[in-house]
């Protein structure tokens, strides 16, 4: 890795931080690539493989069927479960955020959170 | 990136036994009554290749026809791929040509090993071995196995010579 994807890398990792320091429900945070590989992640007990591969799915067949029924350019994408709530949100054409929050927490604070990450993330790789 | 995670596709016609060799890959042994892959399913496995540990992050694709669409999503960034037919059904054989073109205009030239599977029921088999090994050859296959996932036969090696190769083939060598 060079120095500049390496200084990427690092602030990247500094704005997942910031995004569990300043929501406690947030369980587990990542960026991973569109074809389905770790870039940061934040997810102690996980398999971040599995997870990425699986993040990198969820966005991709979701775009396709946000295309094929013609619903415009999808923003996010919400599955809820018992313990919480997952987001997953495109950050370029390569990268994706994806956040799981327990269920007792606010979902508009965590999509706040998640878009401004995005705008965040986006501006650091453009730079 | 990870460093030494490597995504690799099981690619193939439904039944042919992807599913059974993934799970066979990662310890989970064999179901008879395996369901068809609906769209794609992950497994992860580490590998040791000569002293380096490989992390290989296995996409097995959902191989009825009514998935093939969104092969070329779930390709892409693949680094390695597999490409598994059932000896005893000819048409999985005819197929590969298909599944080949799909992944060469997704991904262009990745290392990839060719997997014959059923080889346990080898009373039924259509698909010579001499014929597949000659197909692999011709088509820029790095080796042709023949597995059995419900045996167990054979099943880590095409990964292990996958793992390899892509080690080789990300030095330059």
């Amino acid at each position: 890795m060079g120095l500049a994807a390496q200084g990427r890398f690092e602030a990247v990792s500094r704005i997942l931080d910031e995004m569990r320091r300043d929501n406690p429900a947030l369980d587990a945070v990542g960026v991973v690539s569109s074809d389905g590989m770790p870039v940061v992640t934040l997810m102690s007990e996980a398999d971040e493989l599995k997870v990425s591969a699986m993040v990198a799915t969820l966005q991709g067949v979701a775009e396709q069927v946000i295309k094929e029924l013609r619903g415009g350019a999808m923003k996010h994408m919400i599955v809820t479960s018992e313990g919480g709530a997952l987001i997953v949100k495109s950050i370029s054409s390569d990268l994706i955020l994806v956040m799981l929050v327990k269920a007792e927490s606010k979902l508009g604070f965590a999509l706040w959170q998640a878009e401004q990450a995005v705008q965040k993330i986006s501006k650091i790789l453009s730079a | 990136m990870r460093e030494g995670a490597f995504k690799v596709v099981l690619c193939g016609d439904g039944g042919v036994g992807k599913t059974s060799i993934a799970r066979r890959l990662v310890g989970s042994g064999f179901n008879p009554l395996q369901r068809l892959t609906v769209g794609v399913a992950h497994y992860v496995k580490e590998v040791d290749v000569d002293g380096s540990p490989v992390r290989l992050v296995v996409w097995d694709l959902g191989g009825e026809e009514r998935f093939r669409f969104m092969a070329p999503l779930f390709l892409r960034g693949a680094r390695g791929a597999i490409f598994v037919f059932d000896v005893t059904r000819e048409e999985t054989f005819e197929h590969l040509e298909e599944w080949l073109e799909v992944t060469l205009s997704t991904v262009g030239e990745i290392p990839r090993v060719l997997v014959g599977n059923k080889v346990d029921l080898e009373e039924l088999r259509v698909v010579p071995r001499t014929y597949a090994e000659q197909y692999a050859r011709s088509r820029g296959f790095l080796a042709y196995f023949e597995v059995s996932a419900r045996t167990g036969v054979n099943v880590d090696a095409p990964f292990l010579e996958l793992a390899r190769a892509i080690l080789r083939w990300e030095r330059g060598g």
